[in-house]
């Protein structure tokens, strides 16, 4: 115990310490900010270091800035204050969303300038399709570092097992599909279900690997834009046709629902489902070579281009005369430069390094090198810059043909590549687009429907924009001469009350002194709380994309929410009360009844304590992934669900829920992942029960009193305040549920049937993913007048249940 | 007869227990794939057997109390059980085998196992009455409940394991001739790094180990450098027709391995090259331990392994624990018990600043920090504690409406000031909500990522939920780091809590209430 009481000394030393001894570290050299970067190989930082030594005033500083990539947030703000990075690594089809509001630097001039450098990126050396998709506008705004395209995985052992079957179905086991029409009848040929209806293998699903709709929208000739990027089109005939097909796949396949719970299961790694022949066919990105000669290097593949349409393929109806047979599509990430960069020379000097021939190639010999240290194969993944990725493939070529071999077929596709349109509400249209496949495969809405549904959407954001001159600019100066108003008006107010009352000397002297107590918060309040409060109402009047100044337009937030958008507003309120209706007593069962089994004197209850309090402590990521292997759908992952198979399903021929990836199933799922974190309301609950006099207990007991008699009398009642509390909170905290939805939908669109869609989630999507804060606040100001009334609500009906000492008065 | 009935399904419990145990014995042992259903449908079977048993054993004893005592049979009895049984099995397999040395050694392990059987048997006898633990009639208590707590906890735990079977890659000690490896001492530092080329006596080395200076070149002279083993991977492959076991000496440029075989010993030495494909990594059941020096190794030099990082989360801790307990207790006794003019709108607007979602005010807060030049300091991540949060101050007074008033008053007619009542007469009744809000205080300022996600842009004011939430995007190709370093970010306040729940949860004595 002595030795307990000694940590807070050494603490306070090595604090104190180490601020004293460590001065702040005074660079000479300036420092090249460069963030986005992330799950970048060693190669990359090598190619840093390489930099930093052929510019020896130079020192780069590489940081991811959000989980898997760079977060909105963090950029938007950094952007706004003006303290945004020298350099950002962004997916290139986010650019022009940036680059549209002003938010990064036009690299014309620089591109221009250095025309002489060799190492300087020149259009001409670039894939057109990856140099086109940074720009916007006419200029460039962002350097192509990679590119990716799509491309069809076969598993060639599926196909020679099944051979038999394939031949009666007249179709060649020993080739991939071309056509749309064949890659249908392969994939029927190759699905198999058991006994009870679950699949033992699947022959084909659509958007399995990465496809989406853009692929097949893209071989059957649809564009997402009009040419002037005033109008949307996403509801023309080519996308429906794409769509369609991509049904008819999933019908295949047993519906939509069983295939996304087969999908969402697949952890890839060893258990990859196309890797271990559970899935015939797949359509992928050439990144999954990577994964493949890690995992499962013995896999018998082969890669072919995506089939198309069958029209397409035989050059007739309305692609007679089409000069590619063959579609893909292509993305990847891109280097710009933040408007309001400090160092722009020197960024534009480091971009120039890592996106030259050389710096590439740099980067793919120490990514080699590390590679063969880990004892793993490496596969070169594709360059934007032609020269770069021929050079790059003559000298990595892996040894192993089938790679080298599929590698080779994603290079050729990139002659017939297609990107996403750039415009300013490129991650609108993704999402919607994400939904109208969702709607529409699921049999939710008809397939011209669903594709309507997302082109108004789309539509009403492309007129607004075009539109946004008739609205006048507001005047920056509102909220804060409101906010002096508000406090002028308390202060008078205060002191003509204070006159008013006529206090006796003690009761003025109580409330001096309650103002003096309360003063810490007055004054927090006024400084940081109110003013961003009041902001955020003013700017819910407004269209406000935070990159420029807000525009005024009354309440038309408000309307668009009580119009087009009210399906979506009341789905995502009525999804936060099912969570807090079931959630929030729920949870307050579970910490009070674990807090009441901790309460016991039991031997080792300090370890029960800190392994009922665990949960809570776990850092999300890690509890994210932790999840995912607990509630994922496939039995043959999931822990729950490869319980239930085994027993529930069997017996009582009950089908196990798709959890996360059902309708029906996200929502309980998130409250039983609420549950699991209880124990941070249980030591609330511990410290209530220590609160309660055991003279109660005794007396009671002497009066006769059984166990379950004294908690109903003596336990609940005492514990009301608690207990009120509790439901406050969690009333509170359920209506701004936000964190583990976003975190298990992954930020991908909000969940299966917009089940995990939260006010938040929704005012989060709309602020940081379509640059629509004035709506955001809007949606947030409507989330705050719900939860006040909820809260008063309680206020209100507290006297009749809650122990208070104050009502004695 | 409904006696022998309930006796019988207690037992019959029992054997569902064991087989439960032994399938998922069996699940953690058997390679993934098909040959897995087996055990699992032992396992029903077996949790199925508890279950009947668990119905049938009610008839015997009355209500809850036989399922109870199953998980907290004294250790003695699971031994004699578990040890019984294995020997039977043992003897099973003895009956069966035809190898005599097989037999003899069957014999004797079936043979030690009766007697650890034996003598935990005695030890189960002595140490209580055995009858009524047989039979199961422990009353339903708090240890009881908490047994069976633990008991899903571990079956938990099995499962977790069933599915994710740790297994390593075995390796051999080897060193080549033409890159040797060597230990060196480098800027403070001791890396691994291998030779690039030799001139005079000076080596110049490339750094493979800590990642974070993978690929640096360095020079030293021979005599500091210390050549050392590396440890390379045992695979199993097919050599003309014949499988052997080899290692694995190079790793060749165009991604084929050249493999050293070691047995059998006929072959031994003989070196093949071959392709990864046709190459069987050789690997056992273990833990990989060396994820946790490897994740820490991937942290920046200069961060001094992560203690950067835990030294700024502690100052913030510290901070905020304080100023949150100060701010939030002063502002909640007020609103608890003082009386003062628009107390309740106040606490109305109070209550309210939890209400607006954070999403919308974060960019004016950004924007009044940036102001103030707190942008990529730790300022905003513990400043705003002092002036007391909601949160808090709505949790303390509940806690303080609680309290009797007749102690206040007491203070008040022996003279106490409102500062004097609040400080020595209030707080110590609150001392458990005021321990729950330190907890809480210090396990969100330890997690809390949005904060220095938005604040923080220099590696030297991070924090550990932070340098965690980074590592998981840069490092996202190997959950294995990413769990040993979410680990090592969660150990220090898992420590915490085990060693100071007493101070805070059990050493709050309630004073002056117990004599009511």
């Amino acid at each position: 115990m002595r030795l307990l009481a000694l940590i807070p000394l050494v603490l306070c030393a090595w604090l104190v310490g180490g601020c004293g001894s460590e001065p702040k570290q005074v660079y000479t050299r300036r420092v090249v900010t460069v963030w986005g970067v992330a799950g970048e190989e060693k190669g990359f930082y090598a190619a840093v270091r390489a930099f930093e030594h052929s510019h020896p005033n130079l020192r780069v500083r590489v940081l991811s800035m959000g989980t898997g990539g760079m977060s909105p947030q963090k950029l938007l703000t950094s952007i706004v204050g003006r303290v945004p990075p020298d350099v950002i690594y962004q997916d290139r089809f986010t650019v022009s969303d940036w680059a549209s509001r002003g938010a990064f630097r036009s690299l014309d001039d620089l591109v221009a300038r250095d025309r002489r450098d060799p190492l300087s990126p020149k259009a001409e050396q670039y894939y057109p399709a990856a140099w086109n998709e940074a720009m916007y506008g006419g200029k460039v705004y962002a350097i192509p570092l990679r590119v990716d395209d799509r491309a069809l995985y076969w598993n060639r052992a599926v196909f020679r097992e099944n051979a038999a079957t394939l031949r009666q179905a007249g179709l060649d086991p020993e080739r991939a599909p071309r056509t749309w029409s064949e890659l249908l009848a392969y994939g029927k040929a190759l699905t198999k279900f058991d006994a009870s209806g679950n699949p033992v293998r699947l022959g084909f699903i659509p958007n399995l690997g990465n496809s989406w709709l853009y692929l097949y929208a893209f071989q059957s000739n649809a564009a997402f834009l009009s040419a002037d990027g005033r109008r949307c089109t996403l509801d023309s005939p080519e996308t429906e046709a794409a769509l369609r097909f991509m049904k008819d796949g999933y019908d295949i396949v047993g519906g939509y629902e069983k295939a996304q719970a087969f999908q969402t299961a697949d952890l890839g790694g060893e258990q990859d489902a196309f890797m271990t022949g559970r899935v015939a066919m797949k359509i992928d990105g050439n990144w999954t070579l990577g994964s493949i000669v890690l995992y499962g290097p013995r896999t018998d593949f082969q890669v072919a281009p995506a089939p198309v349409p069958d029209d397409r393929y035989f050059g007739r109806g309305r692609f007679a005369g089409e000069k590619d047979r063959f579609v893909t599509w292509s993305g990847g990430f891109s280097w710009a430069i933040p408007t309001g960069a400090r160092h722009v020379d020197d960024g534009w000097e480091f971009i120039k390094w890592i996106t030259s021939v050389e710096g590439r190639l740099y980067q793919d010999e120490e990514n080699a090198k590390w590679q063969r240290l880990q004892g793993r194969a490496f596969i070169p993944r594709m360059h934007a810059n032609v020269e770069a990725n021929e050079k790059a493939f003559r000298l990595f070529k892996p040894a192993d043909p089938k790679f080298a071999d599929a590698l080779r077929v994603h290079m050729d596709l990139m002659a017939h590549s297609r990107t996403r349109p750039p415009t300013f509400a490129g991650q609108l249209l993704w999402d919607e687009h994400a939904r109208a496949v969702e709607n529409a495969c699921s049999n939710r809405m008809g397939v011209k429907e669903a594709l309507l549904a997302g082109q108004r959407v789309v539509q009403r954001e492309l007129d607004d924009s075009f539109t946004i001159e008739r609205y006048p600019e507001m005047n920056p100066w509102i909220p804060w001469v409101t906010f002096g108003a508000i406090l002028v008006c308390f202060k008078l107010s205060l002191y003509r009350r204070w006159r008013r009352m006529r206090l006796g000397r003690n009761a003025r002297q109580e409330a001096r002194w309650a103002y003096a107590f309360i003063t810490p918060w007055l004054v927090g309040f006024g400084a940081l709380t109110l003013g961003p409060m009041l902001a955020s109402l003013t700017f819910s009047f407004t269209r406000y994309s935070v990159l420029s100044p807000p525009r005024w337009v009354g309440l038309s937030n408000y309307a668009d929410l009580a119009t087009s958008d009210r399906d979506h507003m009341l789905k995502a309120l009525s999804n936060v009360a099912y969570l807090g209706g079931l959630g929030v007593p729920l949870g307050i069962a579970t910490g009070l009844g674990v807090a009441l089994l901790l309460n016991a004197g039991v031997r080792g209850l300090r370890f029960y304590r800190t392994c009922f309090y665990l949960p809570s402590i776990v850092p999300a990521v890690a509890s994210a992934v932790l999840w995912w292997w607990v509630l994922a759908p496939d039995p043959h992952r999931g822990l729950v669900n490869a319980a239930w198979t085994a027993t529930i399903s069997r017996w009582l021929h009950l089908e196990a829920p798709g959890w996360l990836s059902a309708e029906a199933w996200a929502k309980p799922a998130l409250i039983a992942m609420g549950l699991w974190g209880a124990g941070s309301g249980m030591i609330l609950w511990l410290a209530g029960l220590k609160g309660i006099p055991t003279s109660l207990y005794e007396a009671a007991s002497l009066d006769g009193a059984k166990p379950a008699q004294s908690f109903w009398k003596i336990t609940v009642p005492q514990l009301t305040p608690i207990i009120f509390f509790s439901a406050v909170m969690g009333v509170i905290g359920s209506l701004q549920e936000f964190d583990r939805a976003y975190v298990l939908t992954t930020g991908l669109g909000f969940g299966p049937g917009d089940s995990l869609l939260t006010p938040v989630y929704y005012l989060f999507s709309h602020g940081f993913g379509y640059f629509r804060m004035g709506y955001a606040s809007a949606i947030a100001w409507i989330t705050f007048v719900i939860i006040l009334l909820l809260t008063l609500l309680q206020f209100r009906l507290a006297p009749g249940w809650v122990r208070s000492e104050e009502e004695r008065e | 007869m409904i006696q022998t009935l309930g006796l019988t399904g207690y037992w019959a419990g029992c054997a569902g227990v064991a087989l439960t145990a032994w399938a998922a014995t069996r699940l953690i042992t058997e390679p993934s794939g098909p040959a897995r259903s087996a055990p699992l449908v032992s396992l029903v079977w077996g949790l199925g057997a508890t279950g009947l048993g668990f119905v049938l054993s009610q008839q015997a004893e009355s209500g809850w109390n036989a399922p109870i005592a199953w998980p907290i049979l004294p250790f003695s009895a699971w031994a004699a059980l578990a040890s019984g049984l294995a020997s039977l099995v043992l003897v099973g397999r003895f009956l069966g085998m035809a190898d005599r040395s097989a037999r003899l050694r069957a014999l004797r392990q079936a043979a030690s196992l009766a007697g650890i059987a034996a003598a935990s048997s005695l030890w189960f006898r002595l140490s209580g009455d055995p009858v009524s633990l047989a039979s199961g009639a422990i009353p339903l208590s708090m240890t009881g409940g908490l047994g069976l707590l633990a008991l899903l906890a571990c079956s938990g735990l099995v499962m977790a394991l069933v599915v994710l079977v740790p297994r390593v890659q075995a390796t051999v000690p080897y060193r080549n001739p033409e890159v040797p490896l060597f230990r060196v001492q480098t800027e403070g530092a001791t890396v691994i790094a291998h030779l690039v080329e030799r001139s005079g006596g000076n080596l110049r080395l490339e750094i493979e180990r800590p990642g974070s200076m993978h690929g640096t070149l360095i020079d030293v002279k021979t005599s500091a450098a210390d050549e050392i083993d590396r440890q390379i991977p045992v695979v199993r492959a097919r050599l003309d027709g014949s499988e052997v076991t080899g290692a694995v000496v190079e790793e060749m440029k165009d991604g084929n391995r050249r493999v050293r075989v070691l047995s059998p010993d006929a072959r031994r030495g003989e070196e093949f090259v071959a392709s990864p494909a046709v190459l069987d990594p050789v690997r056992r059941i273990g833990l990989r331990t060396e994820n946790y020096p490897l994740a820490l190794e991937e942290l920046p030099a200069e961060t001094g392994f992560g203690l950067l990082y835990l030294r700024n989360t502690a100052l913030l801790v510290i901070l905020n624990v304080v100023g949150t307990l100060l701010s939030s207790a002063l502002v909640a006794y007020a609103f608890s018990r003082m009386r003062f003019p628009y107390k309740r709108p106040l606490f109305i607007v109070l209550l309210s600043t939890m209400m607006l979602p954070a999403a919308v005010t974060l960019m004016p807060s950004f924007l009044i920090y940036r102001w103030l030049g707190w942008v990529d300091t730790l300022y905003p991540l513990w400043v705003s504690a002092f002036f007391g949060s909601a949160f808090n101050v709505f949790l303390l007074r509940q806690f303080f409406l609680s309290v009797p008033r007749e102690l206040e008053e007491a203070a008040k007619l022996d003279g106490c000031s409102y500062l004097r009542t609040f400080w020595r007469v209030m707080l110590p009744q609150v001392k458990a909500a005021l321990a729950v809000i330190g907890i809480w205080t210090f396990m969100g300022t330890w997690n809390n990522f949005m904060g220095p996600l938005i604040y923080v842009s220099s590696p030297e004011n991070m924090t550990v939920a932070y340098a965690t939430q980074l590592f998981a995007g840069d490092k996202v190709a190997e959950p294995g780091l990413l769990m040993a370093f979410a680990t090592m970010a969660m150990a220090p306040v898992l420590a915490v809590f085990f060693f100071a729940q007493r101070y805070f949860l059990e050493g709050v004595a309630i004073t002056g209430l117990s004599a009511r």
